[in-house]
């Protein structure tokens, strides 16, 4: 037993040995890394009095229709129609977003189309978007023959300018027959006549 | 701690799904166009060959002094009238008188031919108007409906004033007018 007692002691010695070298082990020096990251999702809003969405609506009245001779006037066949234009304010963070657009035919609401008459009206969409280049990237679609939409990426990235796209519509066209009294457009009680647009954050 | 972590964790995931709630993705926009015609407009059309005179030629049988009774003229036509809404077609007529007689005939003469000026083409009863008569009742027709086409304007029914029994006073140049008027119609 006394034997055994000096190995305790003994067991207890090089614990008190050892101790020492433990703790010369703890100032090595220690290195750690802590990494941070994030990321920035693709997005693209419309800015509407500041807030952000995701959609936006206008309107774009063209008034009287007709001319003096009964058929589409002269002043909207030309491929720039003054105050016929709708500008909004879009952000988008990629680099060269995408570009889908496409439109209607405007209808008149006449329940009937008499010979020599039509109540049919083509035009031209057209969507210039400002870059953040200082360039104008336009798109633009012609309902005649209801194509498919046309689609396409921005050359650079969108600016951050306000009212940086603008929607208009020029080249108002028919078969060249007399304009059927009556509204036309959805928005005016007829059908059609609608630019739709979509902006996509690739 | 570990609470307060927690939290701070939720914290950011909800943020994070209000910023991708807000920008989501695309952008989706529609314009919409309108427009009306409501102009009420109604043209005659051009008179074929551009030629607006009746050209009767002689009026009288030159055996007898009297109206000549096969006097014919070719109509005029006005291509390309049309009114965009419902319409009022009228007609009305002078008599062809002298033009370089007198104010009165002498007794057995006549200085006038009266006769009947016809709008057809445009509503289902032509507009007429006959100089001679009192009234002419059947002068305006309506036509309900928007239309285009052409209007025949003719002339018949030619007759001395004041009767076939008188001569006609010679003279270069008997003339009338007509007048055909097109309106829209409310």
């Amino acid at each position: 037993m006394k034997r055994n007692t000096t190995y305790g002691l003994l067991a207890a010695s090089f614990l008190t040995v050892l101790a020492p070298v433990a703790q010369a082990a703890t100032v090595t020096n220690v290195t750690g890394e802590v990494d941070v990251k994030g990321h920035v999702t693709g997005i693209c809003a419309v800015l509407i009095d500041g807030q952000p969405g995701n959609s936006f609506q206008g309107t774009i009245d063209l008034g009287e229709l007709a001319g003096a001779d009964g058929k589409l006037a002269a002043g909207l066949t030309g491929s720039t129609i003054s105050g016929a234009s709708k500008s909004f304010t879009v952000v988008c963070n990629s680099a060269t977003p995408g570009v889908s657009l496409s439109a209607t035919t405007m209808l008149g609401d006449a329940a009937s189309v008499l010979t020599g008459y039509t109540k049919t009206v083509n035009y031209t969409a057209k969507l210039d978007l400002g870059q953040a280049d200082g360039t104008t990237k336009t798109f633009t679609y012609v309902t005649a023959g209801n194509p498919a939409a046309t689609t396409g990426h921005l050359s650079a990235p969108l600016s951050g300018n306000t009212n940086n796209v603008t929607v208009s519509v020029n080249t108002l066209a028919t078969n060249g027959s007399l304009l059927t009294a009556g509204n036309y457009g959805q928005a005016g009680g007829g059908t059609g006549g609608v630019i739709s647009i979509t902006i996509t954050p690739v | 701690m570990r609470l307060t972590g927690t939290l701070m964790v939720l914290g950011l995931l909800a943020s994070s799904q209000i910023a991708m709630a807000a920008g989501t993705g695309q952008v989706n926009g529609s314009v919409s166009l309108k427009g009306h015609v409501t102009n009420q407009i109604c043209t005659l059309g051009t008179v074929n060959a551009n030629d607006s005179i009746f050209n009767v030629g002689v009026l009288v049988d030159t055996g007898t002094g009297y109206l000549s009774s096969n006097l014919a003229v070719p109509p005029k036509i006005l291509s390309g009238s049309f009114c965009n809404t419902k319409s009022v077609i009228s007609i009305v007529a002078t008599p062809m008188k002298a033009q370089d007689v007198g104010a009165s005939a002498p007794s057995g003469f006549s200085q006038a031919v009266d006769y009947t000026a016809t709008a057809s083409g445009w509503t289902t009863t032509p507009a007429a108007y006959t100089t001679s008569a009192a009234a002419n009742p059947g002068a305006s027709q309506i036509r309900p409906t928007a239309f285009s086409g052409d209007i025949t304007v003719s002339l018949s029914n030619f007759a001395t004033t004041g009767g076939n029994t008188l001569r006609l006073v010679s003279d270069p140049l008997y003339q009338g007018i007509v007048t055909i008027t097109l309106a829209a119609s409310s």
